[in-house]
């Protein structure tokens, strides 16, 4: 019969086992951590420059000459 | 149940290290190309752009004032007419219009405005006859309620003689800032001309510049 490998080479492998999947869950972690989606963040640009806007507008009258009196008699 | 071996559970182990760092590497690679609807490559922020533009814009939603055809009436020395409907001393005013209304400023843009205006003649030009009597002013006034912050002081209280630009003065600011909340963003400039008898008769215009600056 084919001799069985010691409780100790099985104590390392388990060992190793939970040590290569606690640093590959922190690599994970570490990797997933930096993927950074920014929500409603804004940033804003003012340009303000000097505008302005004209309109005409008229003021008008007609003066009449003043109507002649006529006297009688 | 027979127990497993050394062996066997080594070989588990084996299996589970192997499943592991396959899972972690596999994981990893898949988060580098991680690809999200929206995301940016190669960048820690992304940037979604939205210009409002900014607009300037007086308007006058009324722009002239006519009084009309008319004469000063034989026995009185002067005429006066307002936009508000006044004509004094009573019966001196023979068939000119008292219908008129004044010139409404609008802030039709979306930026507070500093709102100036010129008139291009003075009394004397524009009506002429005794330079004792004659008389060419404005008054302004809200047209909305709360639509200027602070109306001109010159012109606000009473009628005042309107600003010249041709005679080198500066020109009359009438509002500080005019809203352009549409419920609220317009003023009103009332004129008022006293016309002496002796003005020559024919028709008078006078043009007035009104300039609304984007504050």
């Amino acid at each position: 019969m084919e001799e069985d490998i010691s409780s100790k080479t099985v104590l390392v492998l388990l060992v190793l086992t939970i040590i290569i999947s606690v640093v590959g869950t922190l690599m994970v972690l570490e990797e997933a951590s930096k993927i950074k989606i920014s929500t409603g963040q804004s940033t804003q640009t003012e340009t303000q420059q000097s505008q302005s806007s004209n309109q005409v507008g008229l003021v008008k009258l007609t003066i009449q000459e003043r109507p002649v009196e006529l006297q009688r008699g | 149940m027979r127990e497993l071996s050394n062996k066997t559970l080594a070989l588990l182990l084996v299996f589970a290290i192997i499943f592991s760092l396959g899972g972690t590497l596999l994981t990893l690679n898949k988060i580098k190309k991680v690809g999200i609807t929206g995301m940016v490559t190669n960048v820690t922020s992304g940037y979604v752009n939205a210009s409002v533009e900014s607009r300037v814009a007086a308007n006058l939603t009324l722009k002239a004032v006519d009084f009309g055809i008319g004469y000063v009436t034989m026995g009185c020395n002067n005429c006066t007419l307002d936009t508000q409907g006044g004509s004094t001393p009573g019966g001196c005013c023979s068939d000119f219009s008292t219908a008129q209304r004044g010139i409404v400023i609008e802030n039709s843009g979306n930026q507070v405005l500093k709102i100036e205006v010129n008139f291009s003649l003075n009394a004397s030009d524009f009506i002429g006859g005794d330079t004792s009597i004659n008389e060419f002013k404005m008054l302004v006034v809200q047209n909305e309620s709360k639509s200027c912050k602070t109306l001109g002081a010159t012109w606000s209280s009473t009628y005042a003689n309107v600003p010249i630009y041709n005679t080198g003065e500066t020109a009359g600011e009438v509002c500080d800032r005019l809203s352009p909340n549409l419920a609220n963003d317009s003023i009103r400039l009332h004129i008022n001309i006293t016309i002496p008898d002796d003005a020559s008769a024919g028709e008078k215009n006078a043009s007035v510049i009104i300039t609304g600056t984007g504050l």
